[in-house]
């Protein structure tokens, strides 16, 4: 289980990596992946090809960073789901929300 | 018995700070039958910090642990009556969980004996003559050990002290849910429900009540997070689901409203998860609307019919876009519908597998029209995940789509019964 971090400076990214169980455990580290950036400045990308689990708190987490970004005004990427992680996402219509890759 | 070696005689330079006076470093118990033995020991405590009491044997030593409760204990082994062992026995018996270092200061050189001081419950030994530097060490070791061992006990009584605390609001919840919550409830007798919650309060919620036109409202939800916080979410959705369905609102409004109170009083992380069906008083049709809820599945005689989720989760959005609206379908007899949460569908087996992708379909496809299909859910499930302990909270509900779900309708000169569509 793990929260990475990786910045790109020039395509004005920041992508937030989940592996594994992604749920109540992550709460802190996903929160602190994001908390310092200057969401009026960069965009933000979840990979979730490591995810093996999606809880509903995970959803939860994903809605703050959603709120953090700006809400309606810019789409956080979300990319790399298993068809597991693709089905929690498609039964909450996370596709409304989030661009799904 | 031998008296200490000399090597550090406690009146030669007695490190004399106001501290050392006060005893700040505690109580001592001095246990030995040899009056100059523990009178020695005595000054060169009280010079190191401690107030000391002391004890010629071991009766006496229990009795003063007993009424004094030292914070430190200096063990001498052969006494007269009951012995340093047995006397220590007893004292480790009285501290209970309290750590009270016992040192043995003892004559004794074979291991043997040594070995018998530790296993009657002494925690350090000492054979005399011993050098007064390296009984100040030892003593520092076993404060150290104190200490550690109090920090622990009080984060221990802090972390207990939370959980109950926890488990009281998993119990105000509980209460909130079934005295404010699922008592206003209808026709429940009819729905066939499993419910196992992996807490007291799971955060699922099914709320029924009456439209005027006699017809059936039914919603399944399921709070993201458990315990007080979702149960107080369930409030303001059950007032405005009971009160509007008795007036007839639409099912549009009553979602709107619902949402609106949700997306006003949760914080942007929670949400609510829910199925809303409504039977019309005729029993003819079925409306429904799916947000973020596992698909609802209907079995007639034509086949399997999948009501798959097509709206958001209720109070993300400050508005429910009109694309989401609730849908409608003609019921036929013998029309049953299954609705879950999704913790059916994620329980797994052994091998780590979900119910969703092993077993689950296969229970479907078995369903016959006009059948109950909930034993068999049941049976495969426990199949599945048979000694496996539930992560999560599993609702399921079963419903004939009949009018025996309905109720007479309301008659009023001035009131045209509504359907809660129109």
């Amino acid at each position: 289980m793990s929260v990475m971090r990786r910045v790109d400076e020039q395509k004005s990214q920041v992508t937030i990596a989940i592996d594994g169980r992604f749920d109540f455990a992550q709460h802190k580290a996903f929160r602190d992946a994001y908390r310092e950036v200057d969401a009026k400045k960069m965009k933000f990308v979840v990979d979730l090809s490591g995810a093996s689990y999606l809880d509903s708190s995970a959803l939860g987490m994903l809605l703050l960073l959603r709120d953090y970004a700006g809400g309606e005004a810019t789409r956080v990427t979300i990319t790399g789901c298993s068809e597991d992680v693709r089905r929690v996402l498609k039964i909450a219509n996370f596709e409304k929300l989030f661009q799904l890759d | 018995m031998p008296i200490p070696s000399s090597s550090a005689n406690p009146n030669a330079a007695p490190a004399t700070t106001p501290a050392a006076m006060s005893g700040a470093r505690g109580c001592a118990l001095i246990v030995d039958d040899e009056p100059s033995n523990r009178r020695f020991l005595s000054l060169m405590l009280v010079n190191e910090g401690f107030r000391t009491i002391e004890a010629e044997d071991g009766e006496q030593a229990v009795e003063l642990f007993a009424q004094l409760r030292p914070d430190i204990v200096f063990m001498d082994v052969m006494m007269s009556g009951i012995d340093g062992f047995e006397a220590t026995r007893q004292i480790k018996t009285l501290a209970g969980l309290t750590f009270v270092p016992v040192i043995f200061l003892t004559a004794l050189t074979e291991e043997q004996s040594l070995m018998r001081c530790i296993q009657a419950g002494g925690d350090d030994f000492l054979s005399k003559p011993f050098s007064f530097m390296v009984l100040k060490a030892r003593i520092l070791a076993m404060e150290r050990v104190r200490d550690l061992q109090r920090t622990v006990a009080a984060k221990q009584k802090a972390l207990s002290l939370l959980l109950e605390q926890e488990r009281e609001e998993q119990e105000l919840a509980e209460r909130l849910l079934s005295r404010a919550v699922m008592n206003r409830n209808v026709a429940m007798e009819r729905l066939s429900r499993m419910q196992r919650p992996a807490s007291v309060f799971n955060g699922d919620l099914v709320l029924t009540q009456h439209l005027p036109d006699g017809g059936l409202r039914l919603l399944v939800g399921d709070f993201t997070g458990h315990g007080l916080a979702a149960a107080i979410g369930a409030l303001p959705v059950a007032d405005a689901f009971h009160a509007m369905t008795r007036k007839g609102v639409n099912d549009a409004r009553v979602l709107a409203e619902i949402n609106h109170k949700l997306y006003q009083i949760l914080p942007a992380d929670r949400f609510l998860a829910a199925c809303l069906i409504s039977l019309s008083g005729d029993g003819e049709e079925l409306r429904w609307w799916n947000g973020g809820m596992p698909s609802m599945w209907m079995r007639r005689a034509d086949g399997l019919h999948e009501l798959a989720a097509h709206a958001l989760p209720l109070g993300i959005l400050p508005e429910l876009p009109a694309c989401e609206a609730p849908r409608r379908i003609r019921l036929h007899a013998g029309d049953r519908l299954l609705m879950m949460t999704d913790g059916l569908l994620e329980a797994t087996d052994a091998q780590g597998e979900m119910f969703v992708n092993a077993g689950f379909y296969d229970v479907l496809r078995h369903w016959q029209c006009g059948d109950a299909v909930l034993p068999t859910l049941v049976a495969a499930l426990n199949a599945h995940s048979a000694d496996m302990e539930q992560s999560d909270d599993i609702g399921v509900v079963e419903i004939p789509l009949d009018t025996t779900l309905c109720t007479v309708p309301i008659l009023d000169q001035e009131f045209i019964p509504r359907d809660g569509w129109h």
